[in-house]
């Protein structure tokens, strides 16, 4: 399996939010939750955001209700996600030497 | 109800309609429908709105509608779906609302606007790839690009709307694509670095309208002006003595009964432009016991600025066999400023003054002699018809 690039910020608040399965208006209010109020995702980009992820297999389609789709994020997508997180991580413990240097 | 209908911007001026539509709101016109050159609007209280364009096909295999899950995210967002035409669909929400924008950065916009580039790409190449399909017949059916050009310079003196229609055509076709992709690719280039998609711009895409309808509107000008002249030729059955400067075969001393030939009649055309005048005849006569004559006569009267031997090599092209002037022999008749013939074949051509003849004279003997005979004979008409 390729090495993963880094992930949009916009892909990986809304594999957080799937971790809890929902429709793409519940998503949009739970990445707010999430970001504590920081990141306002536009439909534009959450909906290109399903798309291309659903095409990756990363999240999948588990109901509709009406014109709204419900989607999960998968194991693929889990495993990114996860992936995601532990880069992340290190670039933050790599950050640590800024706190070091400022005393 | 009370509505309206007005011109909008061009399909590709993003960030224009999107002011368009706004600033039509606040003035209390509200949309409906996006045709293809108008909007229609209908009364309502003036308000501040936003209007926001999204386009559809992010890949070049989807089709131009929405998907229906994309437009309810929309609607859950608290946008207003409103319209749509072709790949571009308008939502609308009230100013001040917390309906999010659509991106937040405007490379995830860039990426809408990919599967729009590649079809109007294809559109072009499809329309290069017709208009050389068509060139190719015409030049093969013409004979190459000299008998082309010349048929061009032909038509230009006997219809001249007719060649302004097509050019208009064309040109309003290859501004309409030109500046369509220049347009999506600017707005493309920009979204891409970073750039946020203006949605207040200056201007209203004018140029584009003006240019691509102004050049449709005056092509159709020009056709109906060339419907016009076609309507007004003047068809009829030759007449027994010429009303123009032309012959007839009783000039040659063919002065037996008209008669038909492969199903034609003996007939004449005419028709005038601001740069000539135009006659077109065929006469089929048959002296008893002897074979039939014909002759076909293409005289032009150019206008008075206009040099006869500047156009004779280009007028030539419509002879039946023979349509380089370079194939004909120069002969001296009196009473003509130049002459050729084809030796032992069919062409004959006449230049004085203003006047141009081509001829086809065709009596079974093929005689360079007879020809002379029929360019003396025209010579005589030319002198009398002044």
């Amino acid at each position: 399996m390729p090495e993963q690039g880094p992930m949009t910020e916009a892909m990986y608040y809304i594999l957080l939010a799937l971790l809890k399965p929902g429709h793409g208006y519940g998503m949009m209010r739970r990445i707010r939750e999430l970001s504590g109020d920081r990141l306002v995702m536009g439909p534009g980009t959450l909906y290109g955001g399903l798309s291309r992820m659903s095409k990756d297999g990363w999240i999948a389609l588990t109901g509709e209700e009406g014109r709204r789709k419900n989607y999960a994020i998968t194991d693929a997508g889990r495993e990114a996600l996860l992936a995601e997180y532990g880069r992340l991580k290190r670039l933050v413990a790599d950050g640590t030497v800024l706190e070091e240097e400022q005393g | 109800m009370k509505y309206k209908w007005k011109l909008h911007p061009g399909d590709y001026a993003l960030g224009e309609n999107e002011k368009f539509y706004g600033d039509m709101e606040a003035k209390g016109w509200r949309l409906i429908k996006r045709g293809e050159y108008r909007s229609k609007f209908e009364r309502v209280e003036p308000s501040r709105t936003r209007y926001r364009v999204e386009v559809a096909g992010t890949s070049f295999s989807d089709g131009p509608a929405l998907p229906e899950e994309q437009i309810a995210v929309y609607e859950d967002c608290g946008w207003e779906y409103v319209t749509s035409r072709g790949m571009s669909h308008y939502f609308r929400a009230p100013e001040g609302s917390d309906a999010p924008e659509f991106y937040a950065d405007p490379r995830q916009q860039a990426e809408t606007l990919k599967g729009l580039r590649r079809r109007l790409l294809v559109g072009t190449l499809i329309s290069l790839g017709l208009f050389a399909a068509l060139a190719s017949m015409i030049l093969t059916i013409s004979g190459g690009t000299v008998e082309l050009t010349d048929g061009v310079r032909r038509y230009w003196l006997i219809a001249p709307g007719l060649v302004v229609f097509y050019c208009l055509l064309l040109a309003s076709g290859i501004a309409a694509d030109t500046i369509d992709r220049w347009q999506i690719g600017r707005t493309y280039r920009r979204l891409k670095q970073g750039v946020p998609l203006d949605h207040a711009p200056k201007g209203r895409g004018r140029v584009r309208f003006l240019l691509v309808h102004g050049l449709r509107w005056a092509s159709c000008l020009f056709l109906a002006l060339t419907v016009l002249q076609l309507v007004t030729i003047q068809h009829g059955p030759m007449p027994p003595q010429p009303d123009g400067p032309y012959m007839v075969l009783s000039d040659v001393g063919w002065t037996g009964e008209r008669t038909d030939f492969m199903g034609n009649t003996s007939r004449r055309d005419h028709t005038r432009t601001f740069l000539s005048e135009y006659w077109d005849t065929r006469e089929y006569v048959e002296n008893p016991g002897q074979v039939a004559a014909t002759i076909y006569q293409d005289v032009y009267r150019l206008a008075p600025w206009m040099d006869p031997m500047d156009w004779v090599d280009s007028l030539t092209v419509k002879q039946t066999f023979v349509k380089d002037l370079d194939d004909y022999t120069p002969v001296e008749i009196e009473g003509l400023d130049a002459a050729w013939v084809v030796e032992g074949g069919m062409e004959a051509v006449a230049v004085k003054g203003r006047l141009v003849a081509c001829v086809n004279y065709l009596d079974g003997a093929y005689s360079t002699e007879r020809l002379v005979d029929v360019l003396d004979a025209l010579a005589e008409r030319w002198a009398a018809y002044g």
